[in-house]
């Protein structure tokens, strides 16, 4: 299949972490307080922009996150292979409440780690329970599923991509954490189809960030 | 901590004809030879390695356990319970003369067997859980398991907690020739991390064929 042409019947989804926050470079508790992209962040999504390019690669649409880690991901790939870009609430990471923005060790100390979480409660007192988050995470998707079958980029955030492929291959979120977990590099992404007819879903590809070889400066 | 790569056998003769292997017997063609050298080569530049090398016996896989044993200096050793699905009476036989006797169905549970004969949905996915837990009893160390597309989906159904639903609908790791699948384990606390899923399609910079559905 030439990767110009738009699938008709099925959709081909890639799902795509940020690149290098501030909060990631400062090793953050991020959740929805909005950090920039740092310069070897976009310097990611340049790589990637340009690697993209260069296998011709094209979407129908960009769907991201309206925070701005995101949203300059989203912007640096939309120009360069000029694709519009929409945004959806949807697709923005955990908000973690009071963790918002701490370092880990001051989170630790203010809220130490419980020996037991059920999935149904708050972090950081206000934040979403794993339950909310896999909640928003399947609206997500299904909303994506609503629109007609083509290629479509998402850009999202680790978290939330966690809960996005637990509703899509079925798994239900744990107590304790202890579900499996999709570690995302920055710019890495997975490649998804999803056929409407049998409602089947199939994983391409997981975690690829080859274009990290290829920085510029 | 437990390192785990499960690896798809490299292109077999089977594969080229393009027939339904399971348990019959194909050799890995030159081109597949070739393809095992490669990998074994591309992991041993960039550092990887491997403490137990564990394969299916079947040929595919063991000539493709072996070239990268060889390179990267570790002993392979066999064990049945990594073996493809038993497809029955389907085995051996082409893709095009399978979907002209065998034409999609209405439904399907996932305790019938394939083929007649052969394992069910369910059966391959409790094979697959044993070969996960023998794997876990073994010591925590970094292993490559070498081994088949349909028995490695079940083993993601294993590690992911999902159960076989029958029909087309459950979801599937798409495993080319030499895909593989990277995972840690902490025992401690039943933590499964996964680190990545790529064909070497990909490591040329293209992008895996998008198949219609099956």
């Amino acid at each position: 299949m030439s990767n110009s042409t738009p699938p008709a019947s099925y959709y081909l989804i890639y799902l795509l972490r940020h690149g290098e926050s501030i909060g990631n470079a400062e090793g953050l508790h991020q959740g929805q307080k909005d950090f920039p992209l740092t310069p070897t962040g976009r310097s990611q999504a340049r790589a990637l922009a340009k690697r993209w390019k260069k296998e011709r690669m094209t979407f129908s649409l960009i769907i991201s996150s309206p925070l701005l880690r995101a949203r300059q991901t989203a912007e640096i790939i939309a120009d360069s292979l000029e694709i519009p870009t929409g945004f959806d609430q949807d697709w923005m990471e955990r908000d973690n409440g009071l963790l918002s923005g701490l370092r880990p060790e001051e989170a630790v100390e203010i809220y130490p780690r419980p020996d037991f979480i059920p999935p149904y409660q708050a972090i950081g007192e206000t934040g979403e329970s794993q339950w909310e988050l896999y909640i928003r995470a399947s609206r997500a998707v299904q909303s994506l599923i609503k629109r007609p079958p083509g290629r479509y980029l998402v850009v999202s955030h680790g978290g939330l991509l966690n809960m996005a492929f637990y509703a899509i291959l079925g798994i239900a979120p744990q107590a304790n954490f202890t579900g499996p977990r999709f570690r995302f590099g920055n710019t890495a992404f997975a490649i998804l189809t999803y056929h409407p007819g049998q409602h089947k879903w199939s994983v391409l590809s997981v975690n690829d960030h080859r274009h990290w070889r290829e920085l510029d400066t | 901590m437990y390192v785990i790569t499960f690896l798809r056998h490299a292109e077999s003769k089977g594969n080229v004809q393009q027939v339904l292997q399971g348990k019959t017997d194909t050799p890995l063609t030159d081109r597949g030879i070739e393809q095992a050298h490669q990998l074994a080569e591309l992991w041993k530049a960039n550092g990887v390695s491997f403490d137990r090398i564990i394969s299916s016996p079947l040929q595919r896989a063991r000539q493709t356990a072996q070239a990268v044993a060889d390179c990267l200096g570790v002993t392979v050793e066999i064990d049945p319970i990594w073996i493809e699905c038993d497809f029955g009476g389907l085995e051996g036989m082409s893709y095009a003369l399978i979907r002209q006797i065998e034409p999609p169905v209405d439904y399907f549970t996932p305790y019938e067997p394939v083929g007649q004969t052969g394992e069910s949905q369910v059966d391959l996915f409790l094979r697959a859980c044993r070969g996960v837990q023998g794997l876990l009893r073994q010591p925590e160390a970094r292993y490559l398991v070498i081994s088949h597309g349909a028995i490695l989906g079940k083993v993601m159904y294993a590690i992911f907690g999902l159960t076989p639903q029958g029909h087309y609908n459950s979801p599937v790791f798409r495993f080319e020739n030499l895909s593989y699948i990277h995972l840690s384990y902490l025992a401690a606390r039943r933590q499964w991390n996964f680190y990545g899923f790529t064909s070497p399609a990909l490591w040329s910079g293209q992008l895996p064929e998008v198949k219609g559905p099956l």
